[in-house]
C-alpha cells in the first residue's frame, strides 16, 4: 500500500500512523507528548499534518491507502507554533531557560518565547526521597501517567482536576511517599520538561566534595559506563569505563571502586542461597538487586516477600565492605569516610536511606549519597569537566576488580545469567562449558529457560518492567513452578533505569544492552567466583558465603507486609 | 402551547408492533424512517443500528441522558412526560441489535427522575423477561464532556471522563470494549412513533430560552419562519440575537429565516441539540462570549492543549476586551486563537467550544471593536 506525502509515495504496511512512516523515511515532524514506547495519545497536538485535506495528529491517525498527507504548509507550521507556544506559556518561566524536549521543540517551530504570561502556581512535591515532582513546570503531556499505568502497572500517579486545572498528582491526591510509588523513576526519565526529577543531591554533593578532612570514595554501577557518554555527545553504547573513574577522580573523589565487584559478591552470595533453599525445598528464589522489583513485591504481592533473596543489592554490598573491610583495611575511621555511588537508578537513593543499611559501627548510612547518572553528567558539566577528554584510569584496589559476570547486572537477565554460572559450580563441582546464555537475553519481557544441573532441571524465568514482573508473578501465584525468578523493575534492566541519561528509547536500550555484553565478553575472567579480588575478601575478611559474618554485613530482612521504610 | 401535546404517547402500542417484526427489518424500518441523530450531531439513526448489529462480540445500549448543553432541556421534558416512550425505544433497539443489557446514562441534576424512569421500566416489564433483556440507570458526576459518547463510556467504566480517540468508533467498540449502541433520549423517544406511523423526521423538539416571556419545549416544523416561533414563545424586548445552547454559535436574528440547519450553518454556526437561547438588545455579545467562555473554560477535561490553555486565553482577552482594555492586536490574536483551537482540538467540546466567539466576530464585530483601543 502507498501513501503520498508531501506529493512523493511511500510504502506502508497496516496499522502504520502517519508519524511512523514519516519517521522511517526521515520526513522531520515535530512531536512533544509523543513516546516511542507508549501509545500515542494524542494530547499536545504538536504533530499536526493535513491528511486529505483534514487536520490531524500524526501520531495517533493510521495511514491509509492513497492518503494525501501534507507535513509543511504555513499554515501547518503556524498551527504548530501555536501550540507549542501556548504549552510553552502554561510553564514557570525557568523551565525555558533549560535544555529539554520543550525547548528543543520550540526551537524545531521557530518560537522565541512565549506570547502569553504564566500566572499559575502550583504545590511541588518533594516527600518522597528518590523522585521530586513540580507541577509549575508540568505541560499534562501524560507521558508518566501511562508509564506508571501502562509499563509498570503502579498506578502510583494520576491526572486529577479538570481543564486548566488538570495536574498530575498522586492517586487520591496523596504525597508520593504516601501512594503505591516504587520509585522506579521511570517517569522522571520520560518527563519532557524535567518537571519529575529524581531527589536532587548534587548540590550535597558538592558540599561533601569541599570537605577535605574526610576520605572520599565513589562506587560505579555496571550500566552507567554504557549510558554516561550520551550525555556528552557520544553515541549510545560507547563503553567509558576508565574515562569516568579518571573524571571522578578529577571532580576529587580519592578512592573509585566498582560496584561490578560488589556485583560478584552478591553473585557468591545469592548463588550460596540459591544452593542452601534447594537443599531445604524453599522455593522459587527471587533476586534482590532492584530496590524498585523489593518494594513492588511488599507493596502488591506481600505472600511472596518470603521468596526474595536476603542478600543486599551490590550498591549496598559496597557500602558496607568500604566501611567495614577497607576501613579496617586502611586504618581509618569509618566515620571518616564519605560514600557515593553512582547509580542509574532513582529507587537506590531510597535503598541508601533505610534504616537497616547501617552495618558499620559508625552509625551513619553505608551509603551516604546516591547520584544518578543524569545528576553525575550534570555535575561534571558544571565543574566543566568533559568526559569525552578524559584520560582513561583503573578503578581502585582492592574494591574494584570484578569479572564478566559482575559486569552483565546492568541488563535485564544479567543477575540470573551470572548466578547460573556461579550456582552451576557450586552444586555440580565443575564449570559452566558456555558461559553465554542467550536464551537470557534480549527485550523480550519475560524470559525463560531451563537448564538440567546434577540430573535436576532448575527452571528459571526473568521479567523486566514491572507489568511483566506482574504477569509473572500472576503465574507462579496460579500455581505454575519456577526455581529461580529475576527481576528488573525498568525496562531492558538497569541500563533502561529512572536514573539514565535522556532521551531513552528501545533503539538506544538496545545499544547500551548490546555494550554491557560486549564488556563481558572482553573480560578473562567471567564467573564471580573466579575473582582473585572476591577470593581474597572471603580469605581475608568474610571467610565464607553465608558465613556469620558474611549474613551480618551482607544480607538484610524485608518486613512481611507492606512496603520497606 | 402547552408541552402535553409535544409528545404523542405509544402506551406500549409501539412496541408490541415492532417486536412482532423480526430484528433486520426494524433496522429498515428505522433506516427507511430517515429518523437522525437527535443528540446534535445528527447522524442516521438506522445505519448507525445497523453498524452496531453488525459487529461481533455482546452488544449493549446505552442511552444518552446526559443532557448538559445550556439551554437544553427537552430530554428532561420527554422523560417527565413520555418516560415509556423512551423505555420502549430502548427495548426495541435491544431487540433490533440483538442485546441484553440496556444502560441509561442520566444527568447528575436528573436524579429526582429516577423513579420516573424506574416506573416506566416496570410497566414494560413482561416484554423485558420475555425478551431477557435488563435496563439500568447509571448517574453522571456533573462533567459536561460526559456529553460526549466516548467520555460516557470512559465515566461508566470508571475513568476520567476524557474523549476517546474515534475510530474506533463505539458501535463497534464501546463500553468494555463491546459494541454499544448510543443513542439520545429524544431520538429513542422516537422509535415507537416511527412503528405507529405518527413520526415525521421534519419535525423536532426544540429548547426555547433567554429573552422570552414563555420559555420552554416546542415542536418545530423545520423549515418554518424563526420569528413565527419566537413570537409563540413571547419575546421579552427586541430580539437581536440567536444563540444556540454554548457551542452552538451566535447569529443575528433575523425574523424572516427559515429555521433549517443548512439557513444555520451557513451563517457560521450548528443546531445541535436544537436549543436556541434569544438574546435582546439589552444583552452586550462580547460579555455573552465571555459568560459562554468561562464556562468552557470550566468544562474542559484538559486531555488536549489547545482546549486546556487555548480556551483560558481566549478567556483572558475576551476579559480585557469586556473591560474595554483590550487592542486591536488583542482581536487579531483572539481570532487566530480561536481558529487554532476549533482545529487542533482532540474532541467535540474543543472544536465548537470557540464557535460562540468566531461566530460573535462575524456578525457582530463592531461590538468588539467598539470596546477596543
Amino acid at each position: 500500500m502507498q501513501i503520498i506525502i508531501n506529493e512523493r509515495y511511500y510504502d506502508f504496511k497496516k496499522g502504520e500512523t502517519i508519524l511512523q512512516i514519516a519517521k522511517r523515511h526521515g520526513i522531520e515532524i515535530p512531536t512533544l507528548c509523543y513516546h516511542s514506547m507508549l501509545k500515542p495519545e494524542g494530547r499536545c497536538r504538536v504533530c499536526l499534518v493535513s491528511a486529505n485535506g483534514k487536520i490531524v495528529t500524526s501520531c495517533d491517525t493510521l495511514a491509509e491507502k492513497g492518503m494525501h498527507v501534507v507535513t509543511n504548509s504555513k499554515k501547518l507550521q503556524k498551527m504548530r507554533k501555536k501550540a507549542v507556544d501556548l504549552i510553552a506559556s502554561s510553564v514557570e518561566p525557568q523551565t525555558l531557560k533549560e535544555d529539554n524536549e520543550l525547548t528543543r521543540v520550540m526551537k524545531k517551530v521557530g518560537l522565541k518565547k512565549p506570547s502569553y504570561r504564566h500566572h499559575k502556581i502550583l504545590k511541588s512535591d518533594k516527600s518522597s526521597n528518590a523522585i521530586w515532582r513540580n507541577n509549575n513546570k508540568c505541560i499534562a503531556c501524560g507521558r508518566c501517567v501511562q508509564f506508571c499505568e501502562k509499563i509498570q502497572s503502579v498506578n502510583a500517579i494520576t491526572f486529577s482536576g479538570r481543564g486548566n486545572r488538570m495536574v498530575v498528582e498522586g492517586v487520591g491526591g496523596e504525597e508520593l511517599a504516601s501512594t503505591s510509588c516504587v520509585s522506579c523513576g521511570q517517569c522522571s526519565l520520560v518527563c519532557p520538561t524535567n518537571a519529575i526529577t529524581e531527589a536532587k543531591s548534587i548540590a550535597r554533593m558538592e558540599r561533601m566534595l569541599r570537605n577535605k578532612k574526610k576520605l572520599k570514595i565513589v562506587q560505579i554501577a555496571p550500566s552507567v559506563r554504557v549510558s554516561i557518554g550520551e550525555s556528552f555527545g557520544l553515541k549510545a553504547g560507547e563503553i567509558v569505563t576508565g574515562k569516568i573513574v579518571s573524571a571522578l577522580h578529577k571532580l576529587g573523589f580519592d578512592v573509585v571502586f566498582d560496584t561490578n565487584f560488589s556485583a560478584d559478591l552478591t553473585i557468591m552470595e545469592e548463588a550460596t542461597e540459591f544452593v542452601e533453599r534447594i537443599k531445604e525445598k524453599r522455593l522459587p528464589l527471587f533476586t534482590s538487586c532492584c530496590p524498585a522489583w523489593i518494594d513492588f513485591c511488599c507493596e502488591f504481592f506481600p505472600e511472596f516477600v518470603k521468596n526474595l533473596s536476603t542478600t543486599k543489592s551490590p550498591q549496598q554490598m559496597m557500602g558496607a565492605m568500604i566501611k567495614t573491610y577497607y576501613a579496617k583495611k586502611r586504618n581509618i575511621n569509618a566515620k571518616n569516610i564519605v560514600s557515593v555511588s553512582i547509580m542509574p537508578c532513582t529507587a537506590k537513593k531510597k535503598e541508601a536511606s533505610l534504616k537497616e543499611m547501617r552495618s558499620s559501627n559508625a552509625g551513619k548510612q553505608d551509603i551516604d549519597l546516591v547520584l544518578t547518572t543524569r545528576e553525575l553528567a550534570e555535575l561534571l558539566k558544571r565543574k566543566k569537566i568533559d568526559l569525552k577528554k578524559m584520560k582513561p584510569m583503573k578503578f581502585n584496589d582492592p574494591l574494584g576488580e570484578s569479572s564478566g559476570a559482575g559486569s552483565i547486572f546492568g541488563a535485564s537477565g544479567g543477575v540470573m545469567e551470572a548466578a547460573l554460572r556461579t550456582a552451576y559450580f557450586l552444586l555440580e563441582g565443575k564449570e559452566l562449558k558456555n558461559a553465554d546464555i542467550k536464551q537470557l537475553r534480549g527485550e523480550r519481557g519475560i524470559k525463560e529457560f531451563k537448564i538440567k544441573i546434577r540430573g535436576k532441571k532448575i527452571r528459571t524465568a526473568v521479567a523486566h518492567g514491572l507489568s511483566n514482573a506482574r504477569l509473572l508473578l500472576e503465574r507462579i501465584r496460579s500455581g505454575e513452578k519456577f526455581d529461580f525468578v529475576e527481576v528488573m523493575a525498568c525496562p531492558g534492566g538497569c541500563i533502561g533505569g529512572g536514573g539514565q541519561p535522556k532521551p531513552s528509547d528501545w533503539s538506544v536500550l538496545k545499544a547500551r544492552i548490546q555494550a554491557i555484553y560486549e564488556i563481558d565478553k572482553r573480560k578473562k575472567i567471567r564467573k564471580s567466583h573466579k575473582n582473585p579480588s572476591i577470593k581474597k575478601v572471603y580469605s581475608e575478611f568474610l571467610k565464607e558465603p553465608a558465613s556469620e559474618k558474611a549474613r551480618k554485613l551482607l544480607h538484610r530482612h524485608y518486613p512481611l507486609k507492606g512496603k520497606t521504610i | 402551547m402547552k408541552e402535553e401535546s409535544l409528545l404523542f404517547k405509544s402506551n406500549l402500542s409501539g412496541l408490541k408492533a415492532a417486536l412482532s417484526k423480526n430484528p433486520s427489518s426494524v433496522i429498515k424500518i428505522v433506516k427507511k424512517s430517515g429518523l437522525r441523530g437527535r443528540g446534535g450531531a445528527g447522524f442516521p439513526t438506522g445505519l448507525k443500528w445497523e453498524l452496531c448489529a453488525k459487529a461481533k462480540g455482546e452488544h449493549l445500549v446505552l442511552c444518552n441522558a446526559d443532557e448538559g448543553e445550556p439551554g437544553t432541556f427537552k430530554d428532561k421534558l420527554i422523560i417527565t412526560k413520555a418516560a415509556l416512550n423512551l423505555i420502549e425505544g430502548i427495548i426495541i433497539a435491544c431487540h433490533a441489535i440483538k442485546a441484553k443489557n440496556a444502560l441509561i446514562y442520566l444527568r447528575g441534576e436528573y436524579s429526582y427522575l429516577i423513579p420516573t424512569l424506574k416506573k416506566a421500566i416496570r410497566k414494560t416489564e413482561p416484554f423485558l423477561k420475555k425478551k431477557k433483556i435488563s435496563i439500568g440507570i447509571i448517574l453522571g458526576q456533573g462533567a459536561y464532556i460526559c456529553g460526549d459518547e466516548t467520555a460516557i463510556l470512559n465515566s461508566i467504566e470508571g475513568k476520567r471522563p476524557e474523549p476517546r480517540k474515534k475510530p474506533p468508533y463505539p458501535a463497534i467498540h464501546g463500553l468494555y470494549g463491546k459494541p454499544t449502541l448510543i443513542n439520545n433520549v429524544e431520538t429513542l423517544a422516537m422509535i415507537p412513533l416511527i412503528f405507529l406511523k405518527k413520526f415525521d423526521a421534519t419535525k423536532r423538539l426544540c429548547s426555547f430560552s433567554g429573552d422570552l416571556k414563555n420559555a420552554g419545549v416546542f415542536e418545530i416544523r423545520e423549515g418554518k419562519q424563526i420569528g413565527k416561533l419566537v413570537e409563540k414563545a413571547e419575546p421579552i424586548g427586541i430580539p437581536k440575537a440567536l444563540c444556540f445552547g454554548a457551542s452552538g454559535g451566535i447569529i443575528p436574528y433575523d425574523p424572516c429565516m427559515p429555521l433549517t440547519e443548512k439557513n444555520i450553518r451557513d451563517r457560521g454556526a450548528w443546531l445541535g441539540a436544537c436549543s436556541i437561547i434569544v438574546i435582546n438588545h439589552a444583552h452586550s455579545i462580547v460579555e455573552l462570549c465571555e459568560s459562554i467562555q468561562k464556562f468552557f473554560v470550566h468544562e474542559s477535561c484538559g486531555y488536549c492543549a489547545p482546549c486546556r490553555e487555548g480556551n483560558e486565553r481566549i478567556l483572558e482577552i475576551l476579559k480585557r476586551i469586556s473591560h474595554s482594555e483590550g487592542t486591536m492586536h488583542d482581536l487579531k490574536e483572539l481570532e487566530e486563537l480561536c481558529d487554532f483551537v476549533s482545529k487542533a482540538s482532540f474532541c467535540a467540546l474543543g472544536k465548537s467550544a470557540p464557535l460562540h466567539v468566531i461566530t460573535a466576530l462575524r456578525h457582530f464585530k463592531e461590538e468588539f471593536v467598539r470596546r477596543c483601543r
